[in-house]
């Protein structure tokens, strides 16, 4: 029992109701923000301290039986994420001032963001599938509503599939639980965990639960449910699509991490080959999708799908070495994303337009700039000694020793087509004369260039301490992995 | 009647799905409330439909051999109407500033400014 296990969704949403009370002022609204961010950070950095031994926080809201009630948990990995979303939201504040192109762009900004971080701290706190879904509708509100901010037509018409997407994809998500709460009595993740220990569920239960999965899928944009997102997130603003970039997905990410092992059994079975098979080829389409691709955020977000297919397949495999290795990579993948993000949302601005060639020789006019996308660039291709390298040597040792050929080799080759396609990026952008930089000033502004640079420097410190981050993931994993500590953290001994 | 829920469920989701497959603002706009309100009554109907059973109110004149309603899968559906409710009004909203930026319902690429 801790009650201030609230503080990651209560101090965002107070924040977004007292940031509409200062609504013209955007430099008051932005202190308050980054005040608010600041706390937040401390809140997280509180959690990630109490469960880094192996404590599990629970908080039963009204203390109801958390069979039926709402309970609230964070163990290791939840304490992970909510940190990494704490990270990611401050340097985004950071980052904002300067990168928003008109005014309408930044009204309401702030107490959306606030809004979207309270459903994303939800979503990685919440017990069960009900309140979950509540927290997806949170978080997707805020984000339909983010990413058509300025209304310019070609966004709005973007923006159209990201919403029926999601909100189909909530719909079935709701069916989902309603028939899972029809057939077993209950919606609270541990509970199911235990019934289907216990082998007591009816067959209707599969279904149902498979039609959540499914969903989890689209969230993640794992193929062949991905589509959606390339198209949408290079038309946000461009500090949004950097915080998207890095979490919005990973939510969905963390949601499979949390379900596989607890409803999946302990044993890799049917469920883990196929998202094995879906890993590879998330991986495969994502990176072939992004070669074809011609703007600085369009190439980056196909490899947000391509990157998504490497954390899954640390799931599919399953081997707490393989989990581990996930974790791992999805918190290098949270930092890298968004400093890369952030880097080409420079460029853009710089040049007034995403597509490459129409901004050039960036290298020698903003060194900062320039070293804020190559080092990202470099640990998302996986060259040592940044962390994508850590990610991926971790995740292939894993994938050869749990003897999934295939789809480990397969991500060797998307490596390759990974560095290929950021050097595209590089050379247009970076390389040669300047050219093209219509507002060169703008790349100078101390608040995007040091958030940019201070992402790229924490990628650089997860690669320099890879053992203990990654010793710190393998407990992580053994935690969510051994399903009992949480199933009694939450309901109690049987 | 589970018979005829299902039913229902299926016309909802039917005409829900065309409506939002048309590419036309507000007809997505509608077909999205459809769809929700089908949801909602999936959710019901799987909890086992509320027939003859009585509201979960344990009052003097309730026999203890009455069926009670499930109260647990009434809330759920009560928390999906309202973002339902927020949903479609924040896609109406899309809808009406989509019209105003374009000058037409329609999402089509030559619409393109």
């Amino acid at each position: 029992m801790s009650n201030w296990l609230v503080a990651p969704v209560i101090l965002p949403l107070l924040t977004a109701i007292l940031l509409m009370a200062f609504g013209g002022r955007k430099q008051v609204q932005h202190a308050i923000a980054m005040i608010s961010g600041a706390l937040l950070l401390a809140v997280v950095g509180l959690i990630t301290l109490r469960t880094a031994g192996g404590e599990i926080l629970t908080l039963p809201l009204g203390s109801w039986d958390p069979r039926v009630g709402i309970i609230w948990v964070a163990d290791r990995l939840a304490a992970i994420m909510l940190a990494l979303a704490a990270i990611v939201s401050f340097a985004m504040l950071v980052y904002t001032p300067a990168s928003q192109r008109d005014e309408r762009e930044s009204r309401y900004f702030y107490p959306l963001h606030q809004l979207l971080m309270a459903g994303v701290n939800g979503s990685f706190m919440t017990g069960d599938f009900f309140n979950l879904f509540v927290f997806f509708e949170v978080m997707l509100l805020a984000s339909f509503s983010l990413l058509s901010l300025g209304s310019r037509p070609r966004q709005l018409r973007k923006a159209f599939p990201y919403v029926l997407v999601n909100l189909v994809a909530s719909a079935l998500f709701l069916g989902g639980v309603g028939a899972i709460y029809g057939t077993a009595g209950t919606v609270n993740m541990a509970e199911l965990s235990r019934r289907v220990a216990a082998d007591g569920l009816p067959p209707a239960f599969w279904g149902a639960i498979t039609l959540v999965l499914v969903v989890f899928a689209i969230k993640t944009a794992l193929v062949p449910v991905f589509f959606w997102l390339p198209d949408s997130y290079p038309e946000a603003p461009i500090a949004i699509s950097g915080l998207f970039a890095g979490l919005l997905t990973k939510v969905g990410v963390y949601t499979l991490f949390r379900t596989v092992p607890l409803i999946g059994g302990s044993e890799p079975g049917r469920l883990h080959a196929i998202l094995l098979f879906l890993s590879a080829a998330t991986m495969l389409i994502g990176v072939l999708g992004a070669l074809g691709r011609n703007g600085i955020r369009e190439i980056l977000s196909f490899h947000i799908v391509s990157q998504v297919g490497y954390m899954i397949f640390g799931l599919a495999v399953f081997t707490p070495l393989a989990v581990a290795a996930g974790i791992f990579y999805i918190v290098h993948h949270i930092i890298v994303k968004t400093a890369l993000f952030f880097a080409g949302g420079i460029a853009e601005r710089v040049g007034g337009s995403g597509s490459l060639g129409a901004v050039g020789g960036m290298a020698g006019t903003h060194p900062w700039v320039a070293v804020g996308f190559f080092v990202p660039a470099m640990a998302l291709a996986g060259l040592p000694p940044f962390s994508g390298f850590w990610g991926k040597f971790f995740l292939i040792v894993a994938g050869y020793r749990a003897g999934a050929w295939t789809a480990t080799t397969i991500s060797l080759v998307v490596g390759i087509l990974t560095l290929a396609s950021m050097l595209k990026i590089w050379t247009a952008v970076f390389w040669g004369k300047a050219e093209g930089q219509r507002e060169p000033a703008l790349g100078h502004d101390p608040g995007m260039v040091g958030a940019t640079l201070g992402l790229a420097g924490l990628s650089v410190v997860i690669g320099l301490l890879a053992a203990p981050l990654f010793a710190y993931s393998q407990q992580a994993a053994a935690q969510l992995l051994a399903v009992s500590p949480y199933v009694t953290a939450v309901l109690g001994e049987p | 009647m589970i018979g005829f829920a299902a039913l229902l469920v299926c016309v909802l989701f039917a005409s829900g799905v065309y409506l939002m497959l048309s590419g036309n603002v507000q007809r997505i706009a509608i077909g999205f409330i459809l769809l929700s309100n089908g949801v909602n009554l999936l959710v019901l109907a799987a909890s086992g439909l509320p027939q003859g059973a009585v509201p979960p109110l344990l009052e003097k004149d309730t026999l203890p051999g009455d069926a009670f309603a499930d109260p647990l899968a009434q809330a759920f559906i009560l928390t999906a109407i309202v973002i339902g409710l927020g949903t479609a009004s924040f896609l109406l909203a899309l809808a009406a500033s989509t019209h105003r930026e374009t000058d037409s319902d329609e999402l089509r690429p030559e619409a393109e400014g």
